[in-house]
C-alpha cells in the first residue's frame, strides 16, 4: 500500500511538469481571443477624430487599432477609499483590440456604468459585485456613483490586478470627463505579423502620422510591444517553471528510490518463498517475472491513483499562476504531455528502480533462500558496528535504535535520502525565497525615504520643496522622477539629484555631479546587471528610448547596487525633466528617526501644510508599501511550499515504510524484548530513536543537498536577469528545518509502530 | 505452590482454522522443583511454559504463578511482572544481536530500572561469570559459539533474580557436551533456590530433573517425581 502511495505521490508531482506548458497554452489562447494588442502607445493626450483614426489604421501591417483613456483614480466602497485603474473603451460593442469579454452581467450602454474586472474580486482587492454602486473621485475631487453592470475583463489589462490595483472599465467619455482628460491617451494597435522588424516598422509609421496628425504630441509611456510568445506574466512564469521542473524532478527522484528500497524490502521478506519456489523447480526468469509483474501492478495502481490526484492538483496550482501571473483564469486542463509521463514513468520508472531487487531475487541460491531469517546475522563484525557501539548513549532503547539503524545500513541509507531530498527542497526553495524577497526589500532600503510625495497637478515645485523641508519630522527631502525607458527591455529609470537619499555603491567611475544635475545633462550612471546584459562601459554612449522618443546618453558610472535586480538607470533629475518636457516630480523625503510614528506624523504635517497651500497630493509610507510587499510575497513563499509538499510527503512515506519494514523483520526481536520485560514505550523509544537518526541523517543530506538547490535555482534566475542575487541560507532556516523533520519523524512513525508494540509476545515470538 | 495451572484451555487461531494445544492442563509446581516436560512435537509443552510466563493467555482455565493471577494483569502489567518474575531461556538463544554479552544480560535490568548503570553492569558481569563467560563480555552474538550464546541466554534470563525460570528445549541447538554443561547450569541456578521448568526432547536430560511432566495432545498424561 505504501509503495502504490508513494508512487502516486510522485506521479501526482509529475503533473506539475504539465502547469507552465498548460498555463501558456490557455494564457496564449486568451492573447488571441482578447485581440491583445502588439503595440501600445501613449500620448498624454490624442484628439483623434475618425478621419485620423482611419489614417493610423491604413499604416501598414495594422490589423487593428484603438483609442482608449487610461487612468488612475480613487474608488470608495463602503466609505473606503483605495487605488483603481481605469481603462475607458470607446464602445463595448466595438472593439477590435484588448477585447474586454463579458463573464457575468452586461456592459454599460450609456454613461454612468461599468465593467468591474473578473480579477478584481478574486485576489480580493475589490469585492463589488453585479449590481453593486461604487463611487470614483472626479478631477475636481467630488465622487461620482457608478453601477457595476457586469464582470469580466481582457488580458493585458487583467493581469493589473494581481501586480498593482483593481481595473475597471468604463466608457471612454465617462473616463476622460471624471478625469479632466480631453482625449485619449493610449493607441492599442494589433499587427498582422507581430515579427520584431515589421512591428518596428509600423511603430515608427503610426509615430509619423501621429506627428502629422497631431504637432505637438508627447508621450507619458514608453512604447510597450508585446513579442510574439509573451504576455503579461509570460517571463514570471518562465521563472517559476524551474521551480516546477525541479520539484517534479526531486519528486520523482526521491520516489524511485523508494521504490527501489521497497522492492528490496520485498524481495527481502519473500526470501524464504522464493528458496522454496527454486527448490520446487522455479526457473530464475519465472521468479524474475512474477516480481517484475508485481512490480508493474504496484506501478499501474500507483500511477492510476496519482493521476486521479495530480489532475485537481496542477489544475489548482495552474488557477493560482494563470491568476497571479497572467490576471485570468483557466479552465479545467488535463495535459496529454503529463498523462503519457505519468504512464511511461509509473511503469517504466516502476520496472527499472526494481531490477537490482529483482535480479538478486532470481541469483538467490535455494540454500542463501532457505536458511534467510530476514536479518543481518553478523553484527558486530564490521567497522561500522564497532563505531555505532562506541557512541556513549545512557538509554539503551536510544543505544539500540542507533545501532538498529547501522545494522541495515544500506535500507538507512535509501530512508534518509528522500528525506534529505525534500528537506533540501523545503531549504533550498526557503533560501531562494528569501534571497529574492531581500532583494525586494533592499530596494526600499536602499532608496533610504521614509515617505514618496507623488508628483499631482499643479506640480510640487521648490516652493512645495520649501514648505516641505520645514515640516519639523523631515530631516531630507528631495525631489525625484520614475521614469522608463527601452534599452533591451524596459528599464526602470530614477531621476535623483546629484545627493539623494539613495546611496550607490559604484564599482566604475562616477556619480554624476550637481553641476551635472543642474545643466541637465545627458549622463547616466547604470546598474551592474543591465550594464552587463548590454556590454556596457564606463564612457560609452548609449541611446534608449524614452516617452520622448530616442535619447543619447553618457555613461558615467555602474552601479553595483541591486535596485531593481541591478536594472535601474540612474540620471539627472533634471535631466529626466528636461527630456521629458515636464518641470515638476515627485519627493522623497526621510524622517529624523524613521519610526513610523514620525513617518505618520511628518505626512499628516506635509499633506496639511501643502494642501492649505493649494497643493494637490498623494503620499506613500514606505514602511507600509514594504509590509505589504512582505505580505505578497509571503502568498508566493506558501505556494512554492505547497509545491514542494509532494516531495516531503514522499520522503515521509519512505520513512512510514521502512519503519513498518523494520518493524516486520524485527518481529520476533520485538517478542524476546517483551518477554524480558520491555513495556510498549521502551519499544516506541528504541524504533523511534531509530527514525529520529535516519531524520538526522536525512536532515544532514539535505543541507548541502538544499544549498546547491538554491545555488542551482538562482544561477537560472541570475542567468536570466543577468542580475547578481546575495544567497540567503540562514542558520534558522536549518535549525527549522531539523525541528520541522524530527517532529514529523515522530509523528508518521507512530502509525507503523502501533501494531508492532501491541503485537501480543507469543505471537510476536511465532511470527514467520 | 509457586506455579498453579487449573484447567488450562489453549485454542490458536489462525484464519478459520483452529488448533487446541492446550486441552485442560492442571499443574502445581513447588517452590524450588526442577521440572522438566516432555512430549512429542505439536504436544503442547511449549505452550505451557508460554502460558506460565504469561507470553500467552490461556483460553479458558486459571493460571496463578508467583502470587499473581495473571489473567487480571493486561498486557502492559504482564510485561513488568515477567521481567521481575520470569526468567525465559530459548532454544534458539534469541539474544539481540547489536547488544554485546554484557548488554543482553544488562537489558532487563534496564527495563525493570534496576540499580545504577554502574551496579547494572557489575550484576551483568557477575552473572556473565556464573555462567563461565567472564571473559567473553563485550563479544557480540555473532562472534559467540552456540553454546556460549546459550549460556548467555541463561545470564539474562537471571538478570533480575527471578524465583522462575522457564526455558523451552534451551539445549536443542547444541551438540551433546555443551547440552550437558548447559544443564549443569540449569542445575546450578536451581541449586541457588531457582524454580526452574524446561521443555526438552532428551530423555537423557530430562532423567536428571526432580520431576518429569509428560504431555501429550494438550493434556497432562503422566507426572513422575524422581
Amino acid at each position: 500500500m505504501l509503495t502504490i502511495i508513494t508512487i502516486a505521490v510522485a506521479i501526482a508531482g509529475v503533473w506539475m511538469f504539465a502547469i507552465p506548458g498548460n498555463v501558456r497554452g490557455v494564457l496564449a489562447e486568451r492573447v488571441e481571443t482578447d485581440a491583445m494588442h502588439t503595440a501600445r502607445l501613449a500620448p498624454n493626450a490624442a484628439p483623434l477624430d475618425a478621419g485620423q483614426l482611419a489614417r493610423l489604421r491604413a499604416v501598414n501591417n495594422v490589423a487593428a487599432l484603438d483609442a482608449r483613456t487610461l487612468a488612475r483614480d480613487d474608488i470608495r466602497v463602503d466609505g473606503r477609499v483605495e487605488g483603481v485603474i481605469l481603462v475607458g473603451v470607446d464602445a463595448f460593442d466595438q472593439q477590435s483590440v484588448n477585447i474586454v469579454s463579458l463573464e457575468e452581467g452586461e456592459f454599460p450602454q450609456s454613461t454612468g456604468g461599468l465593467v468591474s474586472d473578473a480579477s478584481n474580486s478574486r485576489t480580493g482587492r475589490l469585492g463589488a459585485a453585479v449590481g453593486d454602486t461604487v463611487e470614483l473621485r472626479t478631477h475636481t475631487g467630488r465622487w461620482e456613483a457608478f453601477e457595476v453592470g457586469g464582470r469580466g475583463g481582457t488580458v493585458r489589462y487583467s493581469s493589473e490586478v494581481a501586480n498593482d490595483a483593481p481595473v475597471l472599465y468604463l466608457l471612454n467619455t465617462d473616463v476622460q470627463r471624471i478625469m479632466g482628460y480631453p482625449a485619449a491617451n493610449s493607441i492599442d494597435v494589433l499587427a498582422e505579423d507581430p515579427s520584431p522588424t515589421a512591428v518596428d516598422a509600423m511603430v515608427t509609421e503610426l509615430r509619423t502620422v501621429l506627428a502629422d496628425e497631431l504637432p505637438d504630441i508627447s508621450y507619458w509611456d514608453v512604447l510597450e510591444v508585446w513579442r510574439p510568445g509573451t504576455w503579461p506574466g509570460s517571463e514570471d512564469i518562465g521563472n517559476f517553471v524551474v521551480v516546477f521542473y525541479t520539484i517534479a524532478g526531486v519528486a520523482l527522484v526521491a520516489a524511485l528510490v523508494i521504490i527501489f528500497t521497497t522492492m528490496n524490502t520485498v524481495v527481502r521478506e519473500q526470501t524464504r518463498e522464493i528458496g522454496v519456489m527454486k527448490a520446487v523447480g522455479g526457473t530464475p526468469r519465472a521468479i524474475a517475472a512474477g516480481f517484475l509483474g508485481t512490480a508493474l501492478v504496484l506501478g499501474a495502481s500507483g500511477t492510476a491513483i496519482g493521476i486521479g490526484v495530480g489532475i485537481p492538483f496542477s489544475n489548482w496550482l495552474m488557477q493560482f499562476m494563470s491568476s497571479e501571473f497572467g490576471g485570468t483564469s483557466v479552465g479545467w486542463v488535463i495535459s496529454e504531455l503529463a498523462l503519457v509521463l505519468s504512464l511511461g514513468l509509473g511503469l517504466g520508472g516502476t520496472a527499472l528502480a526494481s531490477i537490482p531487487a529483482v535480479r538478486h531475487a532470481a541469483r538467490l541460491t535455494v540454500h542463501e533462500a532457505i536458511e534467510d531469517h530476514g536479518v543481518l546475522a553478523s553484527y558486530g563484525t564490521r567497522r561500522l558496528d564497532r563505531a555505532a557501539a562506541r557512541i556513549p548513549l545512557t538509554s539503551r532503547r536510544s543505544q539500540m535504535g542507533i545501532r538498529n539503524a547501522t545494522r541495515r545500513a544500506g535500507r538507512t541509507v535509501a530512508t534518509a535520502v528522500p528525506i534529505g531530498l525534500a528537506v533540501a527542497t523545503l531549504l533550498g526553495f526557503a533560501a531562494v525565497l528569501l534571497t529574492v524577497v531581500d532583494e525586494d526589500l533592499r530596494t526600499f532600503d536602499l532608496e533610504g525615504a521614509d515617505l514618496i510625495l507623488w508628483d499631482r497637478a499643479p506640480g510640487l515645485d521648490a516652493r512645495a520643496g520649501e514648505l516641505i523641508s520645514a515640516v519639523p519630522e523631515v530631516a531630507f527631502a528631495h525631489p525625484m522622477t520614475y521614469s522608463s525607458v527601452e534599452l533591451d527591455g524596459e528599464k526602470y529609470v530614477w531621476g535623483l539629484p546629484a545627493v539623494s537619499t539613495y546611496d550607490p555603491e559604484l564599482i566604475a567611475g562616477r556619480w554624476y555631479s550637481e553641476e551635472d544635475d543642474a545643466a541637465a545633462t545627458r549622463v547616466v550612471v547604470v546598474g551592474e546587471a543591465a550594464a552587463n546584459q548590454n556590454g556596457i562601459d564606463v564612457g560609452d554612449a548609449i541611446t534608449v528610448e524614452t516617452r520622448a522618443g530616442p535619447l543619447e546618453l553618457e555613461v558615467v558610472g555602474i552601479d553595483g547596487q541591486l535596485v531593481n535586480n541591478g536594472q535601474g538607470l540612474f540620471i539627472p533629475f533634471n535631466t529626466v525633466l528636461d527630456y521629458e518636457g515636464r518641470t515638476t516630480g515627485n519627493w522623497w523625503v526621510r524622517t529624523a528617526d524613521r519610526d513610523p510614528a514620525t513617518v505618520d506624523a511628518a505626512a499628516t504635517a506635509i499633506h496639511q501644510t501643502l494642501e492649505a497651500n493649494g497643493y494637490q497630493l498623494e503620499s506613500s509610507r514606505r514602511y507600509i508599501d514594504r509590509d505589504q510587499n512582505v505580505r505578497e510575497n509571503r502568498l508566493i513563499v506558501t505556494v512554492v511550499m505547497a509545491m514542494g509538499l509532494p516531495v516531503v510527503a514522499i520522503g515521509m512515506i519512505g520513512l512510514v515504510s521502512a519503519t513498518a519494514s523494520n518493524a516486520l523483520d524485527r518481529t520476533r526481536e520485538i517478542g524476546i524484548l517483551r518477554s524480558i520485560g520491555a513495556r510498549r514505550r521502551d519499544l516506541r523509544a528504541m524504533f523511534r530513536a531509530e527514525g529520529l537518526l535516519i531524520g538526522v541523517l536525512g536532515w544532514l543530506i539535505g543541507i548541502p543537498a538544499g544549498y546547491a538547490l538554491a545555488r542551482l535555482i538562482l544561477y537560472v534566475f541570475e542567468r536570466r536577469f543577468d542580475a547578481a542575487f546575495h544567497l540567503q541560507f540562514p542558520l534558522w532556516t536549518i535549525a527549522i528545518a531539523l525541528a520541522v523533520t524530527l517532529a514529523m519523524t515522530v509523528v508518521v512513525m507512530r502509525f507503523p509502530l502501533r501494531r508492532a508494540v501491541r503485537l501480543a509476545p507469543g505471537l510476536a515470538l511465532r511470527y514467520e | 505452590m509457586i506455579i498453579s495451572l487449573c484447567s488450562v484451555e489453549k485454542v490458536y487461531r489462525t484464519g478459520r482454522i483452529e488448533f487446541p494445544a492446550l486441552r485442560g492442563v492442571d499443574l502445581d509446581v513447588a517452590p524450588g522443583e526442577l521440572v522438566a516436560i516432555v512430549g512429542p512435537s505439536g504436544s503442547g509443552k511449549s505452550t505451557v511454559l508460554n502460558v506460565i510466563s504469561g507470553i500467552d493467555r490461556p483460553t479458558a482455565g486459571n493460571v496463578m504463578v508467583a502470587g499473581r493471577d495473571l489473567l487480571e494483569l493486561d498486557e502492559e502489567q504482564l510485561a513488568v511482572w515477567r521481567g521481575e518474575q520470569v526468567g525465559i531461556v530459548f532454544q534458539f538463544f534469541q539474544l539481540l544481536p547489536t547488544l554485546t554479552a554484557r548488554e543482553n544480560v544488562m537489558l532487563p535490568l534496564d527495563f525493570a530500572s534496576i540499580g545504577t548503570v554502574r551496579e547494572r553492569s557489575d550484576r551483568a558481569n557477575e552473572r556473565l561469570a556464573r555462567v563461565g563467560l567472564g571473559n567473553r563480555l563485550d563479544h557480540f552474538p555473532a562472534e559467540l559459539s552456540g553454546g556460549e550464546q546459550q549460556r548467555v541466554a541463561i545470564a539474562r534470563a537471571l538478570a533480575c533474580d527471578p524465583p522462575i525460570l522457564v526455558a523451552d528445549e534451551p539445549t536443542g541447538n547444541l551438540d551433546t557436551d555443551t547440552a550437558d554443561e548447559m544443564f549443569t547450569v540449569l542445575d546450578t541456578v536451581n541449586g541457588d533456590g531457582t524454580t526452574v521448568l524446561y521443555v526438552t526432547h532428551d530423555r537423557r536430560l530430562a532423567d536428571r530433573a526432580h520431576r518429569v511432566v509428560s504431555i501429550r495432545d494438550g493434556r497432562v498424561v503422566g507426572d513422575d517425581p524422581r
